[in-house]
């Protein structure tokens, strides 16, 4: 899986491409670990490139949420497709975490927090 | 209608790639319904890391047997390792509900099995663990 970074003010977009498996799920959260290590507070994880997550991609979206929770920072997911909006329904974890339909949303919910 | 296939993987992560080329092969071989096949690719996945992550002692190589069967419309996966006897079905009832600060990290994996599949069972015969999902190849569509 692949991991685009871009910025956009003080909103760091992390950009997902491809499978967030018991393979891959290692090097997000150390990314996503690693962004919170050196400040940044306001992440989004945009899926629109991705095509399926397992459990082990929700606990490293859940350990960088609860990590972020600890700094008063804040975790945003946008463009989940069907599957994976599935799998976040099912765990119940669509109720902890903010999901939105769009980066654009996502960006500007957290460019709205003060 | 009858149709199996049976793959022999390591247990290490980075066999999920395998695994998932396995199951898609079999998805276009046999026209399965495609919103199907990335729940049953989940199913399998969480059985498979439940498994390596969870099934061994040691750090030696072993091997994890996954085959399909695909008889009038249902499709059976069976997991079987010789890891120690692990029946990942008697895990602890996840958590579901509550605030961020109070959902634990783990226990999700054996809840998406269940979700998915029609029916899972296990069984531990001399050293092996046998853990066969089946689900009825109906789209959801």
């Amino acid at each position: 899986m692949e991991v685009l970074e871009q910025r956009d003010g003080e909103v760091v977009v992390l950009s997902l491409h491809g499978r967030l498996d018991g393979g891959t799920s290692p090097g997000l959260q150390e990314k996503l670990f690693a962004l919170i290590d050196q400040g940044e507070k306001r992440l989004v994880v945009d899926g629109s490139d991705l095509a399926y997550v397992s459990s082990s991609g929700l606990r490293a979206l859940l350990l960088a949420a609860k990590r972020l929770a600890e700094v008063s920072g804040q975790l945003v997911l946008c463009s989940l497709n069907e599957h994976i909006r599935k799998v976040f329904d099912i765990t119940g974890l669509a109720s902890v975490f903010d999901i939105r339909g769009s980066r654009h949303d996502a960006i500007t919910t957290l460019q709205e927090e003060k | 209608m009858r149709a199996q296939d049976r793959l022999v993987v390591r247990n290490e992560l980075a066999e999920l790639e395998r695994l998932s080329g396995f199951l898609s092969a079999f998805w276009e071989k046999h026209r399965l319904p495609p919103d199907l096949e990335l729940d049953i690719n989940l199913a399998v996945e969480e059985v498979f890391c439940n498994v390596v992550r969870h099934g061994y002692q040691d750090a030696a190589a072993h091997e994890i047997v996954v085959c399909l069967l695909l008889e009038d419309g249902l499709l059976s996966v069976s997991v079987e390792d010789d890891g120690v006897a692990f029946n990942p079905l008697e895990a602890p009832a996840p958590v579901l509900d509550g605030p961020l600060d109070e959902r634990p990290v783990g226990g999700l994996g054996v809840h998406l099995i269940r979700s998915v599949a029609d029916d899972v069972k296990y069984r531990r015969e001399g050293n092996r663990n046998h853990l066969v999902l089946k689900k009825r190849m109906e789209s959801n569509r």
